[in-house]
């Protein structure tokens, strides 16, 4: 078990998806994958000899890919569409609006290379306003797998049990394969990854700067601070119980890969500011501005998400 | 597939629905549309219907849903209904009353109003299958793209299911239809038929002064559809095109007069979403009434 997670934790992301796609359609001849233009980079083949028709190319077009989607899940199929983050998105936001939205067509969205993680493209191929694009459109799941495991189990629960869904995808060299044994929480619930001993701070992440979390986390303990470390995968429909679990700390941190404006870190601001006695929240994410291309570990470490940037920045909250 | 699929229904050379629907009935369920069409603006004066789209496409909507569709109610099995996506929700007023002719809404519905959690019917359609509104409209240009996907559906699953999307000429100003458009040539989805309305007016003026970017039938027909320009007005002419099929998608061009059946709305820009007075509403019940007689006496 471990050994085959720490394989699937190894590959691309992308190569996961395909290899994902064709596990499902061995067994359910309704899965389909509608892309625009970026099939070859999403290891589809082997989908494609089990299940040809499941495959639905429209071109460089992601409005048409988004309504042509809707219309298959709404007749019955079980549909992806991949594309790059900020395209699937942003790009065609009022397609999301009308056809997941308002029609509750249930497609899953897959949003790829998301965050940083196509930094050396540049601003234009960064994602750092999705989750705050699709997180505002009611009845949207959104969802940021913090590892590769992670990521094969959401699109195969989501695969199963089709809903209007976003599902992003970002992927760095310094990532954590977190869930190497497997992911066991129920969809759509917190998990906790560290527990610090009487921790006055919780640190909350999303998408896979969990693993720095953690990091900062040891690092904090050295240093004297316990802090506990909780996963959201799920960032909408929010694990609302988990946060009112934290109504005694001194200190809430969130950590996202995503504009620090409207993203993970405002889901949570939002929901403590109706708590009696919340917590303060310290929210970590990219500057509100379109970022140069840089490569992504450079762009990080700037935006001080790195596991020493986190430990720093918690350190300067609580003096 | 699809050439076995279309053995499954009765009579698969003939894909207009039947001859139980005369010329003459398609001719006066076309006015009836318009007729209730002012009605629903007299119902509420001061709502800021679409009148001028909706009178245009009075036939188109009639023809499509009484004398060519397979609605699914009319024995044809549920799955295998064709399925009409209205893009230009804007001119749901023409839909309800089609609908309703083909027994796909009730009179309950009608009278549940256009507002208010309750309503089925409204400004524009919010999606509901079983009573044959396939898209929530209100986002002009999504409509191709979504119909695209149905017509895909029914050829994976093997149905002889036709869809017809039904556009108006101003909305082909976006680009997203165009997207649609390449999909559906490419992939020769012949049971995909687009439906022009083509009244030559948007919002702004003249279609060919806002954006004239070509005739329609030679960018469809670039797009890999068969293409077929008529007169909107005339039910047997449109029934006849509409019930074509090849291997290619069909590009219906209706040509139509925005405002049709009121004179005084007739080709008038100012009539895309200008309200009825009491006066206009009389006028224009004499005139649809004075189109029906003259319906009836050319059939004598």
């Amino acid at each position: 078990m471990q050994s085959e997670g720490l394989r699937v934790c190894g590959l691309d992301a992308k190569v996961v998806f395909g290899e994902t796609m064709a596990r499902i359609a061995k067994n359910d001849p309704l899965l389909t994958v509608v892309v625009s233009d970026y099939g070859r980079r999403l290891n589809l083949d082997a989908m494609r000899e089990e299940l040809p028709s499941a495959f639905v190319q429209c071109g460089i077009a992601e409005q048409s890919q988004v309504e042509v989607a809707s219309a298959l899940a709404n007749e019955g199929f079980h549909v992806l569409a991949p594309s790059y983050a900020t395209f699937i998105t942003s790009r065609v936001l009022d397609q999301v609006r009308v056809m997941l939205g308002m029609m509750r067509s249930p497609v899953i969205l897959v949003g790829l290379s998301a965050g940083c993680e196509a930094g050396a493209l540049g601003a234009s191929h960064m994602a750092l306003e999705d989750i705050a694009c699709v997180r505002t459109i009611p009845g949207v799941t959104v969802v940021c797998p913090a590892d590769n495991v992670e990521l094969a189990s959401v699109l195969e629960e989501l695969a199963s049990a089709p809903r209007p869904a976003y599902v992003r995808v970002s992927q760095y060299a310094t990532d954590m394969c977190i869930h190497a044994q497997g992911v066991r929480r129920e969809f759509g619930k917190a998990e906790v990854l560290r527990v610090g001993a009487d921790a006055q701070v919780a640190i909350l992440a999303t998408g896979p700067l969990a693993g720095e979390a953690l990091r900062a986390a040891e690092r904090l303990s050295q240093e004297g601070v316990e802090a506990s470390v909780i996963e959201f995968a799920v960032v909408k429909p929010l694990d609302t119980d988990a946060l009112d679990g934290l109504a005694g700390k001194r200190l809430v941190v969130t950590v996202e890969d995503h504009g620090v404006q409207g993203g993970f870190g405002s889901a949570v601001a939002e929901h403590l500011s109706g708590v009696v006695g919340a917590p303060r929240v310290l929210r970590l994410g990219m500057p509100d501005e379109y970022l140069d291309a840089d490569t992504p570990q450079h762009l990080l470490e700037r935006a001080g998400l790195t596991a020493e940037g986190i430990a720093e920045l918690v350190k300067a909250a609580l003096a | 597939m699809q050439s076995v699929a279309t053995e499954t229904r009765t009579n698969p050379e003939v894909t207009r629905k039947s001859a139980r629907v005369s010329g003459i009935d398609l001719a006066l369920r076309a006015i009836e549309v318009r007729r209730q069409v002012i009605e629903f603006a007299r119902d509420y004066p001061d709502m800021p219907f679409h009148l001028g789209g909706s009178l245009s496409c009075a036939e188109i909507m009639a023809v499509l849903l009484s004398g060519v569709m397979h609605t699914g109610v009319d024995g044809t099995p549920w799955e295998q209904r064709d399925r009409l996506v209205l893009s230009k929700g804007h001119t749901s007023l023409a839909l309800w009353p089609a609908l309703a002719q083909a027994g796909l809404l009730t009179q309950e519905d009608l009278d549940r109003g256009m507002l208010g959690p309750g309503a089925i019917i409204g400004k524009q359609p919010k999606r509901c299958v079983e009573r044959g509104i396939e898209l929530s409209g209100g986002s002009l240009g999504m409509g191709l793209g979504y119909a695209v996907g149905l017509a895909l559906a029914a050829r994976r699953k093997g149905l002889a299911s036709r869809v017809f999307c039904v556009m108006g000429d101003g909305e082909c100003d976006e680009g997203s239809v165009w997207e649609a458009a390449s999909f559906a040539g490419h992939n020769s989805l012949g049971s995909l038929v687009a439906v022009i309305d083509a009244n030559g007016l948007q919002l702004d003026g003249p279609t060919s002064q806002v954006l004239d970017s070509g005739p329609l039938s030679a960018k469809f027909a670039a797009f890999g559809f068969d293409v077929q320009v008529v007169d909107g007005h005339d039910v047997e002419a449109l029934a006849e095109v509409l019930s074509l099929r090849s291997e290619r998608p069909l590009a219906v061009i209706a040509l139509t007069v925005k405002g049709k059946g009121l004179s005084c709305a007739e080709n008038d820009v100012k009539w895309h979403d200008r309200c009825l007075d009491d006066d206009g509403y009389r006028r224009a019940v004499e005139e649809l009434e004075a189109a029906r007689r003259e319906v009836l006496a050319n059939a004598e």
